[in-house]
């Protein structure tokens, strides 16, 4: 009798535990969804200024390839339409688990500032670098030339050949890196970015180095003229 | 006028006078101050006294005393005898040949749009400093 006892005790105070609990639940402060939403709004917002500012950027960059260029405005606009419609559904939300989760996909699923913003200024370093080693490739012929004239007239040109050849060694460095980088960095989305947060560091890495190469060939150009002068 | 004098007087007197001439002429010779044994022979064309003036070294200057018949002659001081100092030849100055000066390399102007095409290209990948800082602060922000 104790025991049939006992266990009608311990019954009686599971269901008040489960009772209670149940009205703790139900009691949960109501989520202010209006304010959550007024914080995801601008979370859009300042995405999509951010694009706007890339989409100006890419247009004024004279040195973007027209491939590289349609990439980024594709890019640009499908994110533009995919926040667009996000903060339609923001906007409807009538529950905070699904606000929470939709302002989440915000950065998420866009990725504007970790991954779209440095692809579109990468793409611009990077094909700006193609310009040049383009440009200076041309200077070092010319300045080879005017290395040989020099050397005709009876100029000593020993130093002015050495920074030559320096300066095409950079050149060609320069050169051989930098195929590919931007197309590869373009194609990272998202979803990748959110795998793995360092996506794009071996093109930034590479874009330095190329970087460097073109400011030394550049130097050597530099001071092959000022040998020739002195 | 009677002559107060004998014959043998006469005689007697022209003996002593010329004794006398005698001594004197000795005397005379005694006292010159330049030995004979110095005295140069003159030459051909000193014998003639005071001739011309290019014969210095010979001059012969013949004192005759009244009466006498030896002539003293007092000869100048000889030329200074010919001194032949043997001067050294001066060694021949050695003029190093010309060394050919190096070639003076005119001055090498570079074309001036080499230069300002170096300052250009410089300058186009300079704007990427701002690209890859931008770059790196967007991907250091997240979201």
């Amino acid at each position: 009798m104790n025991t049939k006892h006992n266990l009608a005790i311990i019954g009686v105070g599971l269901v008040g535990i489960l009772t209670f609990a149940g009205t703790a639940s139900a009691t949960e402060p109501a989520v202010d969804l209006t304010a959550a939403k007024a914080k995801c709004d601008a979370a859009v917002a300042v995405r999509t200024a951010e694009l706007a500012k890339l989409t100006a950027k890419a247009a004024g960059a004279k040195n973007l390839s027209s491939g590289h260029l349609g990439t980024i405005n594709d890019i640009i606009s499908s994110s533009t339409s995919g926040l667009t419609d996000l903060q339609i559904k923001i906007d409807a939300d009538a529950d905070a688990s699904t606000l929470r989760a939709d302002c989440e996909t915000i950065a998420t699923g866009f990725r504007i500032f970790a991954l779209r913003a440095p692809q579109v200024h990468l793409a611009i370093v990077g094909d700006r670098q193609s310009a040049v080693v383009a440009k200076v490739g041309d200077l070092a012929t010319k300045l080879d030339a005017a290395i040989q004239k020099a050397a005709a007239n009876g100029k000593d040109v020993t130093d002015a050949t050495a920074k030559l050849a320096d300066m095409n060694a950079k050149l060609a460095d320069a050169a051989g890196l930098l195929p590919g980088v931007v197309d590869n960095e373009l194609t990272f989305t998202p979803e990748q970015w959110n795998a793995n947060h360092t996506v794009l560091s071996s093109s930034m890495t590479t874009l330095h180095t190329v970087q460097s190469d073109l400011a030394n060939a550049i130097a050597d150009g530099q001071a092959i003229v000022a040998d020739l002068q002195a | 006028m009677a002559n107060h004098f004998s014959p043998r007087t006469m005689t007697r007197t022209r003996i002593i006078v010329a004794f006398a001439a005698g001594v004197l002429a000795l005397s005379a010779c005694g006292s010159s101050s330049t030995p004979l044994s110095n005295v140069k022979a003159p030459t051909a064309t000193s014998t003639t006294a005071a001739n011309s003036s290019n014969t210095e070294s010979s001059v012969v200057s013949v004192t005759t005393l009244a009466g006498a018949s030896t002539a003293s002659t007092t000869v100048s001081a000889p030329a200074a005898a010919a001194s032949v100092t043997t001067v050294p030849a001066a060694p021949a100055k050695v003029t190093p040949a010309p060394v050919a000066a190096p070639p003076v390399a005119a001055p090498f102007v570079v074309d001036p749009a080499l230069t300002q095409a170096l300052n250009s290209a410089k300058q186009l990948l300079g704007s990427n400093t701002q690209d890859l800082n931008d770059a790196a602060a967007a991907a250091a922000n997240g979201g």
